[in-house]
């Protein structure tokens, strides 16, 4: 065989050219969520009517951090209503006054440190936390989504929901791993 | 759906997989479930076209998923068995545990061009480089999936894999919790158990732990008289997983088995006198073939977010065979480093790495040797992959890939891959594949001696054919070029077509050589009484092109009864690529007529009131003109009862209405040929 090294080499650069040439031509896309998850956002917004904030509440604003197919379908709970207050959908970057413009706040996709540094901003704020990262709930967060095999289950910090004010109805913490 | 359109469709034999009735759910409003039942749902998913979970119906491939559900509800005991359901993929079986499984045609028992992985284990025999199937086992309640791709997943998966993939993935041991226990007894399965017993250890892990065991009689001959072909096992087994930090897991899992076929071998003793041979026609009985081995692997995944992570991946696979004609042992070690990482939003982009050490040692008979008088062998394979998998926009993916090996037979081999999906509506998708793949030399083809084992007596006089390794053999090129269709018409009806075009180059073949077994060279035929002994040493001496169709429709007829349609179409045109001598006029002959031209099935399931199911399953394969096997029809049926959740009674058929039949014959394998026989088993699975 010729020169195998060489033809590596052009074989990686030519398929390393072409994936930068296309990355430059196409802009990012909205990707359609996966089946896990349209079932992370139906429970999402199942638990948000397990959960009363104690200021009486006409809308509920979820807000979002973090990028991925997941986002198009949290999009899709926008204007629902739950038990009797409208959810509002938004997307937030990582460093917005989160405290101030959130009831609810939806995090995925990002590292363990920004994660961690979130939910010790909004410790004792009555701010629904919940988040698929892993051992969310045991680093503190309110709720954390976790898939187990195939099904997705979810755990409820105790201590960190009554720090934080928010009631969480004994019928959630029935079907969730509880933790103190 | 149109309902004029449907049964054209029907008539024509179009047809999906079983996953579209998970699929289509996901489609239903989740929102109106409850909570309950939302953490009970199952998320199906796929892995081996892309090495990364994506949906069914975005794949660029040929691919075909076996749920644990088609496994339960179709009643076959073991794997082979199973990949009978996949379109255009050939199941034939010699003997009650020798099956020859290929797709797209070289349907062999040494079939080649297939790679088959459990658990990303490989387990094909650098010997052959086919599959001892009679070993690959699980519990089949245990197997969450088989995944199978049909055409090359070389460019992913590594050479071998020229004309499909079949990945074996058992569920995690978070699924298997409690005891189960299934045990049965028929006609042809005589006896089988099996227990698994699922816990929990420590914050984070779960372990399961297994053991089976059958007993399969063995087939008829052509009178219908009982052969020795009976098959038993034994195998025991783990998988454990468990969270070695808060964003990585690990699993370890391993098994053990030991057992014994009795395959009916066609040998030419020669220092026996030849009559007695010739006369019963070269037919050994009731030598066992014991088998036994084990592995143990280790799986480690660190997960940073949903669009990053890495994997590693650590296996010894032992395998030792004591067979008459060859005893064979073998160790392999193998390791894997992968990384998923997406970047600016739109490319997945999935590397790794691979090292494969294989030794390999044998105890040579009169019938088979190494050549150069050696007793082992050590190979080596490196190899390297990249995929980058480009989202265009919300229609378009292309998908670029490549794998650059090198292994101990030919050295360096470069596979690469295009892949281009349009999905124009959520629902339908149009893919296409441009593909190399290729297939290395095996230790048999390159450094193994037979002799007295491939017998030919289709005229009147016998042949005892010796083939002769070649160490210069080049690797079989394989260029495919594939495209698919797949739609999604309503919550009832899915439809599945490929149709594909392969050139391949350099197809191994035997051919004429004037070197004796014992080394002498000989002009005239080599010293040997009574038959005609034509030493053969093998050769890249043919071309071949194959194409086809594959379809598969599932119609969801009512809400308790599913039906399932597949149909394939193959042709097979093969030419030498250099002198046409009367050995390549004949591999050129055995290689077009492997292959049963169309096949079909229909598979039902239905539920009925009151826990009851029925279940059946129809199928059809064309003439094998090489093995002498007629256009044929077989008919499986299943009868279950359940009571609550956890117990289930069922009563299984197979090949009904037919006294026995011949599936499957290839002279040049050195085995004699038995005849499937119609038979039933009843079998309690009882969960607690």
């Amino acid at each position: 065989m010729p020169m195998p090294i060489k033809m590596i080499q052009s074989n990686i650069s030519l398929l390393l050219l072409t994936a930068s040439l296309s990355g430059m031509f196409f802009t990012s896309t909205v990707k359609a969520g996966t089946p896990e998850d349209k079932v992370k956002t139906a429970i999402v917004y199942k638990i948000t009517k397990f959960v009363s904030w104690p200021k009486k509440k006409q809308s509920l604003t979820l807000c979002i951090i973090g990028e991925g197919s997941i986002n198009s379908e949290l999009i899709k709970i926008n204007r629902k209503n739950s038990m009797g207050r409208r959810l509002s959908v938004t997307h937030k970057d990582l460093n917005a006054p989160v405290d101030k413009l959130c009831d609810i706040l939806y995090i995925h996709s990002i590292d363990q440190t920004s994660s961690a540094k979130v939910t010790n901003s909004l410790k004792g704020k009555p701010i629904l936390t919940i988040s698929d990262n892993r051992s969310f709930a045991e680093q503190g967060g309110l709720i954390g989504l976790a898939r187990k095999g195939k099904k997705i289950n979810f755990t409820i910090n105790q201590s960190s929901v009554d720090a934080s004010g928010l009631k969480i109805s004994s019928q959630l913490k029935g079907l969730a791993k509880v933790i103190e | 759906m149109n309902t004029k359109f449907l049964p054209t469709l029907l008539a024509t034999c179009i047809f999906a997989s079983s996953q579209t009735i998970a699929e289509s759910q996901e489609d239903e409003d989740l929102f109106e479930l409850s909570l309950e039942e939302l953490i009970s749902m199952e998320i199906p998913d796929v892995t081996s076209v892309s090495r990364k979970k994506q949906r069914l119906m975005d794949s660029a491939a040929a691919i075909y998923v076996i749920t644990n559900e088609d496994l339960r509800r179709s009643g076959v005991t073991s794997i082979p068995e199973a990949l009978r359901m996949v379109p255009g993929m050939q199941v034939a079986k010699l003997n009650a545990n020798t099956w020859s499984i290929s797709t797209r045609g070289f349907n062999y028992i040494f079939a080649n061009k297939l790679l088959v992985l459990i658990d990303g284990r490989t387990v094909y025999s650098p010997l052959f480089s086919g599959v001892n199937w009679d070993v690959q086992d699980t519990m089949m309640e245990d197997i969450d999936r088989i995944e199978v791709i049909r055409g090359p997943g070389a460019a992913l998966w590594g050479a071998n894999a020229v004309n499909g993939v079949i990945n074996i993935i058992t569920k995690k041991a978070a699924d298997t919790q409690g005891n189960l226990l299934s045990a049965g007894a028929g006609t042809q399965e005589k006896a089988f158990a099996a227990y698994r017993h699922g816990g929990e250890f420590g914050e984070t892990g779960f372990y399961r732990v297994y053991v089976k065991a059958f007993e399969r009689d063995g087939q008829v001959d052509s009178e219908g008289k009982e052969t020795s072909d009976d098959w038993n096992m034994r195998r025991t087994g783990f998988k454990s997983e468990w969270q070695t930090t808060a964003d990585s897991e690990m699993t370890v899992q391993g098994d053990l088995y030991e057992g014994t076929t009795r395959p009916p071998l066609r040998l030419l003793d020669q220092s026996q006198p030849m009559d007695p041979q010739i006369a019963n026609g070269f037919i050994v009985e009731g030598l066992s073939r014991d088998q036994r081995g084990g592995n143990l692997g280790a799986y480690w995944k660190r997960t940073l977010s949903e669009t990053h992570d890495y994997s590693f991946r650590a296996i010894y696979d032992n395998y030792q065979n004591f067979d008459y004609r060859i005893a064979e042992k073998r160790d392999t070690v193998d390791f894997e480093f992968q990384h998923y990482y997406q970047f600016w939003g739109n490319h997945d982009l999935v590397w790794g790495l691979g090292y494969r050490s294989t030794w390999y040692e044998v105890e040579n008979t009169p019938y088979m040797f190494l050549l150069e008088g050696e007793d082992s062998k050590h190979t080596e394979l490196f190899s390297a992959f990249i995929q980058d998998d480009i989202t265009l926009n919300e229609q378009w993916t292309f998908t670029l890939s490549s794998r650059f090996e090198h292994n101990s037979f030919t050295g360096y081999e470069v596979q690469p891959n295009a892949r281009l999906t349009w999905r124009p509506t959520e629902n339908r998708t149009f893919w296409t594949a441009l593909s190399r793949a290729v297939k290395t030399p095996s230790i048999s083809e390159t450094a193994l001696q037979t002799d007295g084992i491939t017998i030919d007596d289709t005229t009147d006089r016998n042949f005892v054919i010796p083939i002769m390794g070649n160490p210069d053999l080049k690797s079989e090129k394989l260029t495919a070029l594939e495209v698919g269709y797949r739609e999604q018409f309503s919550n009832s009806f899915r439809l599945d077509i490929t149709a594909f075009y392969n050139q391949y180059e350099d197809i191994i073949a035997y051919v004429g050589t004037n070197v004796c077994p014992d080394g002498s060279s000989s002009l005239r035929a080599c010293q040997i009484s009574g038959a005609v002994n034509i030493p053969t040493t093998l050769d890249n001496g043919l071309n071949t092109k194959t194409y086809g169709l594959e379809a598969v429709a599932d119609w969801q007829a009512k809400d308790w009864w599913k039906l399932q349609f597949t149909y394939s179409w193959l042709q097979v045109d093969a030419w030498p690529n250099q002198e046409k001598t009367s050995f390549l006029a004949r591999n050129e002959k055995i290689v077009e007529d492997l292959s049963a031209p169309h096949m079909a099935n229909i598979r039902s399931t239905m539920n009925l009131p009151n826990q009851w199911y029925f279940d059946f399953w129809v199928r059809y394969m064309d003439d094998m003109k090489n093995a002498v096997v007629g256009a044929n029809t077989s008919l499986d049926m299943r009868v279950a009862k359940k009571f609550g959740d956890g117990l289930e009674f069922s009563v299984v058929g197979q090949n009904l209405f037919r006294n026995h039949h011949r599936e499957f014959y290839e002279p040049l394998s050195g085995m004699a040929p038995t005849e499937t026989q119609e038979s039933w088993y009843a079998q309690i699975r009882w969960q607690f």
